[in-house]
């Protein structure tokens, strides 16, 4: 076990977080229906991140590309380029790995939110998640937030925007108890870490934030130069729900956000009745 | 001469910063390492582009500080980039990591944990990295994370007074051609308004403004006056250092 615990990720541990919230039907919701072939297909997943090294054999193809740069020249204030880009720290590289691993069909868009300034990285990242919900893209893993109390109401707006479109934000909860902007608000899948390192599981609380737990302690994860790395964060366990998303969504197009919340818990490892449901994932 | 000393200040640039300021982050990292039986700590500050370390302990430590990381890559800029931590157990898996750090520092980390130091009001204002920490029931996360919450109340300093200095000493130059400290005082502010970018937020600029003009004023007031405020600023830096 690792001496670092990211926040939120507590109620996962020890005594885990009791039975997920369950709607005991007499029809159950199984992981062949729900994720069908498993692949994702179909399904355009941004990672709204440092960028993905498109090369690296843990990731693949990546379908498109945003870069998105605060220039004050253009007049929203931003720019998007759309040529292919580098990682430029590796993050990106690791959350794209993790879903690829879990979908492998998905169509992956690298949406790179660092911005060209350090006070512009929020406003960049605002305006990717906009681009996100502008251009159809299914689900957004978000493995950062910011802690910045002025940017709460832009994002709050933006969730809001996504959750009626049907754009699922899988956010990732700060590593450190801050506030931690989008990832507390009640409309994203907001997640923490959770024990081991399968990431066929995925974990439900009843309450939030950090409501959903995915591995992310200790775990192997893709970096630059078609590398690896042993990483602890709860950005790593934010792409594992994004990919069992993703390929609920590949199975079922079209489902709403609170539909695939309903899907997801049902496979929860903690869920209530886990010896009515075959536990093989696809 | 007072223009070759002007000129000279503006390249020490942080170097002219308060001392007691990097012994408070020196004994913070001492801190940090002891607690987790780190190879090392160290706090870089962020300075526009690059992270400059200012303060550190343990291996490595006399040469890391002053060097000047441009945010273009590594663990620490990501930190800074993002505002957010980052645990790394085997950075060295990545050789380009390892062959940077490296030829930087001379201490080459298996694992590396960086969090950020934010500023008061909420903005990165450096990273706090601790290298190698021995494996422990210790929640290493949330020592780091004290640990840069307590750097972040005065890492900024660093930053008021190694600009400030050189902006006393611009004006002084100014003042041999103009004759009026006060006015050469106010003039530095107004430049340092304009080069103000304004949707960079920039706080320390703004600051800056307000103290220059602040100097400009009490240059021109009368001695009972100067005292005051003299006064004024000794209780609230006291007050400052007091605060939890």
């Amino acid at each position: 076990m690792s001496d670092v615990l990211p926040s939120s990720s507590e109620p996962f541990h020890g005594e885990g977080p009791g039975p997920a919230p369950s709607l005991d039907l007499p029809d159950l919701i199984t992981p062949a229906w729900a994720y069908g072939d498993g692949s994702g297909r179909g399904v355009r997943v941004a990672v709204l991140d440092s960028g993905i090294e498109a090369d690296h054999p843990d990731v693949g193809a990546v379908t498109e590309w945003v870069d998105v740069q605060v220039d004050k020249s253009m007049p929203d204030g931003v720019r998007f380029d759309h040529e292919p880009h580098a990682d430029l720290y590796g993050h990106g590289t690791a959350c794209g790995g993790i879903i690829r691993q879990l979908a492998p069909h998905c169509e992956l868009v690298s949406v790179r939110v660092l911005g060209t300034t350090l006070r512009g990285s929020a406003r960049a990242f605002a305006h990717g998640l906009e681009w996100c919900i502008d251009n159809d893209i299914d689900i957004a893993s978000l493995s950062m937030s910011t802690p910045n109390d002025e940017w709460a109401e832009t994002f709050w707006d933006l969730v809001d925007r996504a959750s009626y479109r049907n754009m699922m934000i899988v956010s990732a909860m700060n590593n450190e108890p801050k506030r931690t902007i989008p990832s507390e608000f009640a409309g994203v899948f907001s997640v923490a870490c959770a024990p081991g390192t399968d990431r066929e599981l995925v974990w439900c609380r009843s309450t939030g934030p950090g409501q959903w737990g995915a591995v992310g302690i200790d775990v192997q994860v893709a970096w630059l130069g078609g590398g690896q790395i042993l990483s602890t964060g709860n950005s790593y366990a934010t792409p594992v729900v994004a990919g069992h998303l993703a390929r609920i969504l590949g199975a079922h197009p079209g489902l709403t956000t609170w539909q695939a919340k309903t899907v997801l818990a049902a496979l929860a490892v903690n869920r209530a009745n886990p010896e009515r449901v075959e536990a093989t994932p696809p | 001469m007072i223009r070759r000393l002007a000129m000279a200040v503006d390249d020490l640039g942080p170097l002219a910063a308060p001392s007691d300021v990097v012994v408070q982050l020196t004994a913070l990292c001492a801190t940090v390492r002891t607690a987790l039986g780190a190879a090392s700590c160290s706090i870089a500050r962020l300075d526009s582009d690059a992270l400059e370390y200012v303060a550190a302990d343990g291996a490595g430590a006399e040469q890391i500080i002053g060097v000047r990381l441009p945010l273009t890559r590594g663990i620490a800029s990501y930190v800074a980039r993002t505002g957010q931590a980052l645990a790394v157990d085997t950075v060295t898996d990545d050789p380009r990591f390892a062959r940077d750090v490296a030829q930087r520092t001379g201490y080459v980390p298996t694992s590396v944990l960086a969090v950020p130091v934010s500023a008061a009001d909420g903005e990165v204002a450096g990273v706090l990295s601790v290298l190698d920490r021995a494996p422990g029931d210790v929640d290493a996360l949330a020592v780091a994370s004290m640990a840069a919450a307590q750097a972040g109340l005065v890492l900024p300093t660093i930053d008021v007074v190694a600009r400030l200095g050189p902006i006393i000493v611009r004006a002084l130059a100014r003042s041999i051609d103009d004759g009026e400290l006060a006015d050469a005082l106010r003039a530095e502010a107004d430049v340092l308004a304009q080069g103000a970018d304004e949707d960079d937020d920039d706080d320390v600029t703004e600051l800056l403004v307000r103290v220059t003009g602040l100097l400009a004023e009490l240059r021109v007031a009368g001695s009972a006056a100067v005292l005051s405020a003299e006064r004024i600023l000794h209780e609230l830096v006291a007050l400052n250092q007091r605060r939890p």
